[in-house]
């Protein structure tokens, strides 16, 4: 998810205002030490390309990553739900779709246009950009698709550990915000959504106080409906090796790891969900996007030995959304 | 196109017998030399994989290919469509999609399966096999889907030159066929239908005298609402495979296919014959695809073989376009 269209418009302040806003964070809810950082290193877009699908299994298997959703329009996601059934541990869920951004390389939505005809564009796929969405789609569309995505992850034996949102599209108007939680909800599936401090969404989205208000009720609503929640999302930009320097797997790899070290040290307490696009891109991939070098970039850091050591020394405890339910589960008997 | 499934069941005969069985080729209705071999050099699966853009346009551009054909439901279409505008002589059509036969990668139908469940499978694509076509998806089904595909070729602003059917499926049964055939009509694109001699299919697929009139009286009512009709349709070379033990390598690839093609042309009869093929720049992801790669390669590398377009060359075999087809068709009508 490219969160950079993450704009919580107030108007969604409305909803209720029962939430106690305490300063004990999700973590400690859910049975975590106080004070420890906790995180869900999570690689997005699997299923979007076969380079993105080997990615993710690099970096949850030979890496640190903890967690991935799945983009379920994509044409390789069979390869990775094939991949998820020979290895059912995987934490897994579903990185709900609604704009195809590449330009040679692109998908439709699972509803078809003649149910959905606002999430299309001229080339008969979903919209570039979520602003797109934003201007085209109604929210009972966007509704519609959500669930088709879930629908084919279902019928596929697929059941996904969270929902989170693709390029957050799902959270560039209230109306669609609350049918992500709303969906949430009724299918009892944890969401991406930082219900707590949100110290560094915050700061990188530039919210004020009544929008961290309302994450903070929206949260508590999550909780309420007996998901587990997480404080804060880690959503990196802009980190590209400085000017001059030769793309080589070594400089990413090297970039990379001190970019996440320091995002891990600017981390609060309490659950963050750190947002990556892990690939092993093949000779293909430029054809598909120049994010190339960045995601393979975040793949090697994921699999970095001094990365593992850092975060080790510093007593960080990496965690799947299957661990939170079950926490969340526990508390609830 | 794996045409293997091809069998144009009896049925459809019956319902639409008594074609006249005209001697003349197409071709010479429509205005080629009495006796010549005319050739539709065709590359199907466009769109399918990056991999497949790529050989289409080096076959066609570098190569003697002539004509190809598009799936609409596939994810690499916007290339190849950016590719049709910056060069809208290229002959491209709609290899009109009702599967998504490999393992790993693979394609919903465009019309969504809420309103086409019986194309859907259990993975949430278009079923992997013909007979699974058949044995779920109705007539009214197809024709959504079909028209789905068509609908976004429209909007996407690419002007199909024909139509044409991955895999055979539109032949499958009586009642797909008489859909595809409606849909030419009423959108008044040329489709692929083998109705004039159909020698070679009637050999590959051991049609019966019967089902050849049947296929006759089909290309009759394509003609007469002003379609041009090919004569017959060359399907042989998916199956062409080295010999084994010999090591597949670009140069033994391109020989064999080079030497099966050239008996191809040579077992054609005079008229227009469609041949299929597969021309595909193999990436090292398209294992991960289909074990196809290989014959693929093959199918481009013989096209680009200056030795294959010589022989084309002296045997005075007449390469055209479904352009060229449908401008000649126009002349005749007016």
């Amino acid at each position: 998810m490219k969160i950079t269209s993450f704009i919580l418009v107030t108007l969604f302040v409305a909803s209720p205002s029962f939430a106690q806003v305490t300063d004990t964070t999700y973590a400690e809810r859910l049975g975590f030490p106080k004070g420890a950082r906790v995180v869900i290193v999570h690689v997005d877009d699997v299923g979007m390309s076969f380079d993105s699908n080997e990615g993710a299994i690099n970096a949850l298997s030979k890496g640190i990553a903890t967690s991935c959703s799945v983009m379920m329009p994509c044409p390789w996601v069979p390869a990775f739900v094939h991949y998820l059934k020979q290895h059912p541990e995987t934490d897994a869920g579903l990185h709900l779709t609604l704009t195809s951004e590449w330009d040679n390389y692109r998908w439709a939505p699972l509803s078809g246009k003649s149910s959905v005809p606002g999430l299309v564009d001229q080339e008969g796929a979903l919209w570039p950009e979520a602003e797109d969405v934003v201007a085209h789609a109604s929210a009972d569309e966007v509704e519609k698709e959500i669930r088709a995505q879930l629908e084919r992850a279902r019928e596929m034996g697929f059941e996904p550990t969270h929902l989170d949102s693709h390029m957050g599209t799902l959270f560039a108007s209230p109306a669609f915000l609350e049918r992500y939680i709303k969906l949430g909800v009724e299918y009892h599936i944890p969401v991406m959504f930082p219900g707590g401090h949100a110290t560094i969404v915050a700061k990188q989205s530039g919210f004020a106080g009544a929008q961290r208000q309302l994450l903070k009720t929206t949260g508590q609503l999550l909780w309420n409906a007996g998901l587990p929640v997480i404080d804060d999302v880690y959503s990196e930009t802009g980190w590209n090796l400085p000017k001059g320097t030769p793309e080589t797997d070594k400089n990413l790899q090297q970039f990379k790891t001190r970019k996440y070290k320091e995002a891990f040290a600017e981390m609060k307490p309490g659950i963050t969900y750190l947002i990556m696009h892990c690939t092993q891109p093949s000779s293909i991939f430029r054809h598909i996007s120049a994010t190339g070098p960045e995601r393979k970039g975040d793949m090697l850091a994921m699999m970095d030995p001094a990365l593992k050591k850092y975060i080790e020394s510093e007593h960080i405890i990496l965690v799947s959304w299957k661990e939170l339910s079950a926490r969340r589960k526990k508390l609830m008997h | 196109m794996k045409f293997l499934l091809l069998f144009i069941s009896s049925a459809v005969i019956s319902v639409m017998a008594a074609g006249q069985k005209a001697d003349t080729t197409y071709a010479e209705r429509l205005g080629y030399p009495k006796g010549a071999k005319v050739v539709i050099v065709h590359v199907d699966d466009v769109g399918m994989s990056f991999d497949s853009n790529e050989g289409a346009i080096a076959a066609m551009t570098r190569g003697i290919a002539t004509s190809c054909s598009v799936m609409m439901p596939c994810p690499w279409v916007p290339a190849y469509i950016h590719y049709l505008k910056e060069h809208p002589l290229t002959d491209a059509g709609l290899h009109l999609t009702l599967n998504s036969e490999w393992s790993e990668y693979r394609w919903p139908p465009l019309s969504g399966k809420s309103s086409v469940p019986g194309l859907v499978d259990k993975e949430g694509a278009l079923w992997r096999s013909v007979e699974d076509v058949v044995a779920h998806a109705s007539p009214d089904e197809v024709e959504k889907e079909i028209r789905a595909q068509l609908e976004r070729a429209k909007e996407i602003g690419f002007t199909p030159t024909h139509m044409d059917t991955h895999m055979g499926t539109l032949f499958a049964t009586p009642a797909f066929i008489q859909r595809y055939v409606k849909l030419a009509m009423e959108y008044h694109i040329p489709v692929m239908f083998p109705a004039g001699h159909a020698t070679l299919i009637a050999q590959q697929t051991g049609f019966t005298e019967a089902q050849m009139a049947g296929i006759r009286t089909v290309g009759s009512q394509l003609w007469a609402s002003g379609l041009p009709v090919l004569d017959d349709i060359y399907n042989e070379s998916y199956g062409w495979e080295l010999p084994k033990g010999t090591p597949v390598t670009d140069d033994n690839l391109q020989k064999m296919k080079t030497q099966k093609y050239k008996e191809a042309f040579q077992a054609m009869k005079p008229g227009i014959t469609y041949l299929i093929m597969h021309c595909t720049a193999t990436s090292e992801i398209f294992i991960h695809i289909s074990g196809s790669g290989a014959t693929r390669k093959g199918d481009l590398l013989a096209m680009q073989d200056p030795e294959l377009k010589k022989y084309v060359l002296q045997e005075h075999i007449i390469l055209t376009t479904w352009r060229e087809l449908s401008e000649r068709m126009k002349r005749l009508v007016h």
